[in-house]
């Protein structure tokens, strides 16, 4: 069944093709939560609740523009609701932090390790480092998005580069001591 | 060592591969939901489907028992089989006819005339009038070809005139009580329904209700529609399920709107907060606001929940009565523009419904969500097709009746904009039965029956046309009308002399008239086929006839009606033409004693125009429904063959009716 059908039959509900679709993109949307959750429970949930938002409102999804693209978002903006309301967002506002360029070795690291270095930064930091980094959103919709300004954007940004690269040096030099 | 690279690549190109399989209770969760809400959703729909089949059906009857009226069977009730021709004619308030049938002519020689005579039977005629007129039956004449007939002279004489009038009156004021009468019993009929489902329904939910909130607080949706309709104290009769259908069509989601504090409210509590939140809404034009700020408020509800959560608090429902809700989120609520906006109309935050739920949600109150073009805009001409995960709770106030209710609901296809958008969009279809009172006459002189009669005194008769009619917009202001309308007209030339002659009349015999075998024995003489001279006094007495002209036509209309203004009352002007097909054509010679049958004219086409010229009044019941008033005069082109006398007819008819537009 091409992706349209499905599209057509989840509309209507079809449980075996919201199954379907489910199956298709579960996997690439999990990822997605974790990067932006802080732990594995919280991803959990966010998909979870990300595919019931999906099917119901897969009406209004009228094929413009990628349906991936579009559930991305959905997932994206259901795990950035768990964080909007808190004050957690709202840094004290530095100087505008210019974008540095922060460059790093090239460690061997597994992925697990990065995936938790991510979740293990503070959720303001997290989330604008995966919108920007990993999702490619501009500083503008960022700071949009998370009601923040783009200086703020900026230096969260800044911030979790320079946490996740001494996180990474951290280990590096851990791995190499290691005999 | 020397491998130095951004850290953004990195990451970039590290994630690039990455996946990860979320575990199976994850598809289990969401399934177990999937079909919660399914049965929710069959819960409803079935109701809904009942409900507008009841109403589509009354709605039906209405239409049939609106044009029925126009029509001769409602008569049946009051006639037997064997006057049903009779009745006809009674019941088209052609007041001469009914006066002639007063009177018959008996004699076995006029078998033939009382068949065509129309005759009236007592009993049907005190039937007729019994409710408004004091006719007394005894005194009028009774035949059927059956029965034996009186005459009483005196007596007719003196009820000749308040009868004939009461007739007409009697008769338009039963058809305007009847359809009146049927229309309060069919949509009482329908309250009726509509309270009966609701008090079932009531019982059901207030079980369910329970658990549903239950799960709505989960799911983080507010989902509810208040149970406040089936207050009757709440009225809220202005504040509609059309608007509730609009919205709920708008953010094609179950977030409603109206009296979300009654969901936040305890469920078992009374009404008193039901009171509180029906004065929440108000004003028409802020309606759309005020759901704005209550979704923000739902959505305020639900961060507060979160607060809750993510502090470890336990989230208590009872923090979630009335107003304090909103109290404790302003309260926790950092945001100053939070506090702001539900303090405040919302209008400049989200324009109009045509925001997916999914961005109102992923905005904050003050947050304009516009960059993301990944999210498709719903807009709200937009169709959903089936609403099968709308997942609301039916429940319809009771001070509306189903009619508009469905009438509504079927306009919902057509209309889903809210009202700003009117001008965009209007029913385009009109359907509109009719009855018209109808006058006759010519602007000139002459006669339609011989030059003879010009000089006579002439009398136009009020009659009834009937029928349908059929209107198309083809813009906001221009429409086409057509339609059927069947039509009698009277005409009485009057002075004139009518006698039999045992052979063949030695008088005039008129050209344009077809004389049936009764009336070829009889003789017409029209005071100006003599001079005066020979006329001698003893006899002008003798011109004490009447002849009457009674024709009937199928009439189709063609006019362009363009509107002029539209307030409550809508006002049109009329233009365009009709076609008439002849069907009905007698003459009558009457006099105080007898009417017989003459004959009929053969000048009349059997084809004619007009052109026609009105204004039409339309007074909006309801969405749909309105009740038209259209003075319209029609003057005939070419009625006669043979003007005998420069007779220019026309029609001055005041059509009445309800119209559906849809």
């Amino acid at each position: 069944m091409s992706l349209d059908q499905l599209i057509i039959k989840c509309k209507k509900n079809n449980r075996q093709a919201q199954g379907e679709l489910y199956n298709l993109y579960a996997k690439q949307l999990f990822t997605l939560c974790l990067k932006y959750s802080k732990d594995y429970a919280e991803s959990q949930d966010n998909l979870q609740d990300a595919f019931l938002t999906i099917f119901k409102k897969i009406k209004q999804y009228n094929n413009k523009g990628s349906f991936e693209g579009w559930m991305k978002r959905i997932v994206i903006n259901t795990a950035l609701q768990r964080y909007r309301k808190s004050s957690v967002l709202d840094v004290i506002k530095d100087d505008d932090v210019a974008d540095d360029f922060v460059e790093i070795e090239t460690p061997s690291v597994s992925l697990d390790f990065l995936l938790e270095i991510i979740q293990e930064l503070p959720d303001k930091y997290r989330l604008v480092f995966n919108l920007y980094v990993l999702d490619d959103f501009s500083h503008k919709e960022i700071a949009e998005m998370l009601n923040i300004s783009v200086g703020t954007s900026k230096s969260n940004l800044s911030r979790a580069r320079h946490i996740l690269k001494e996180k990474l040096e951290t280990n590096h030099f851990k791995n190499k001591q290691t005999p | 060592m020397g491998n130095k690279k951004n850290i953004d690549n990195f990451f970039q190109e590290q994630f690039k591969n990455f996946e990860a399989n979320p575990p199976d209770s994850v598809w289990e969760n969401i399934n177990n939901e999937l079909e919660k809400d399914e049965k929710e959703e069959r819960k409803i729909v079935p109701i809904w489907w009942k409900l507008s089949g009841i109403a589509a059906g009354l709605l039906f009857l209405i239409a049939i028992g609106v044009s029925q009226f126009s029509s001769d069977d409602n008569i049946n009730t009051i006639a037997n089989e064997d006057d049903i021709q009779v009745n006809k004619r009674i019941l088209n308030s052609e007041t001469s006819v009914v006066e002639n049938e007063i009177i018959s002519v008996t004699n076995k020689n006029d078998q033939q005339l009382n068949q065509q005579l129309p005759v009236l039977n007592t009993d049907k005629v005190v039937k007729l009038n019994s409710s408004k007129t004091a006719i007394q039956g005894d005194d009028l004449l009774v035949t059927s070809s059956d029965k034996s007939k009186k005459v009483s002279e005196n007596s007719i004489l003196s009820n000749k005139k308040s009868y004939k009038d009461q007739i007409v009156e009697n008769s338009n004021n039963q058809l305007q009580e009847k359809s009146k009468d049927l229309k309060h019993e069919t949509l009482s009929e329908k309250r009726i329904v509509t309270t009966n489902k609701v008090d079932e329904n009531t019982k059901n939910r207030t079980i369910d209700k329970q658990l549903k909130i239950d799960e709505q607080l989960k799911e983080g949706f507010v989902v509810n529609e208040s149970d406040i309709a089936i207050d009757k104290n709440v009225n809220q009769s202005k504040y509609t399920q059309n608007q509730i259908t609009k919205l709920r069509d708008s953010f094609k989601e179950e977030l409603v709107i109206d009296n979300a504090v009654v969901y936040l409210s305890d469920p078992n509590s009374g009404n008193s907060n039901k009171k509180a939140q029906t004065n929440m809404l108000t004003a028409d034009d802020k309606h759309k606001n005020k759901h704005l700020s209550i979704i923000k408020k739902d959505l305020a509800v639900e961060d507060y929940k979160q607060y809750q959560i993510a502090n470890n608090q336990e989230i208590n429902e009872g923090s979630f009565i009335g107003k304090k809700v909103t109290d404790n989120v302003l309260n926790q609520s950092q945001d100053d523009d939070l506090k702001k906006d539900l303090n405040s109309s919302v209008s400049e935050v989200v324009s109009g419904f045509s925001n997916t739920i999914d961005e109102v949600q992923a905005s904050l109150p003050t947050e304009k969500n516009t960059a993301d073009t990944s999210i498709v805009k719903s807009t709200s001409s937009e169709k959903s097709e089936g609403d099968e995960d709308v997942m609301i709770e039916n429940k319809l106030p009771v001070e509306q009746t189903i009619e508009e209710a469905i009438a509504e609901q079927e306009l919902k296809k057509d209309e889903d904009i809210d009202e700003d958008k009117e001008e965009e969009m209007y029913n385009k279809w009109k359907i509109a039965p009719n009855i018209a009172p109808v006058y006759y006459n010519s602007l000139t002189t002459g006669s339609p029956i011989d030059g003879d009669f010009k000089g006579n005194k002439k009398k136009g008769q009020f009659t009834t046309s009937y029928g349908i009619g059929v209107g198309y917009a083809v813009n906001k202001r221009l429409s086409v009308r057509t339609g059927i309308n069947q039509l009698e007209v009277g005409y009485d030339t009057q002075d004139v002399a009518v006698y039999s002659s045992p052979e063949t009349s030695d008088g005039p015999k008129y050209k344009n008239i077809n004389f049936s075998s009764a009336g070829a024995s009889m003789s017409i003489a029209g005071a100006g086929s003599y001079s005066e001279n020979q006329i001698p006094a003893a006899f002008s007495s003798l011109f004490d006839s009447s002849l009457n002209q009674r024709f009937g036509y199928l009439e189709v209309p063609l006019e362009l009606s363009y509107k002029l203004s539209d307030k409550k009352l809508r006002v049109d002007v009329i233009a365009g033409m009709s076609t008439f097909f002849l069907n009905k054509n007698e003459i009558y010679s009457e006099n105080k004693v007898k009417t017989t049958y003459i004959g009929e004219a053969n000048n009349l086409n059997k084809m004619s125009y007009s052109t026609n010229l009105g204004i039409g009044f339309e007074y909006k019941i309801s969405k749909s429904l309105n009740f038209n008033f259209d003075p319209t005069f029609k003057y005939q082109l070419n009625a006669f063959s043979n003007d005998s006398g420069n007779f220019k007819p026309y029609i001055l008819g005041i059509y009445t009716g309800l119209s559906y537009r849809f």
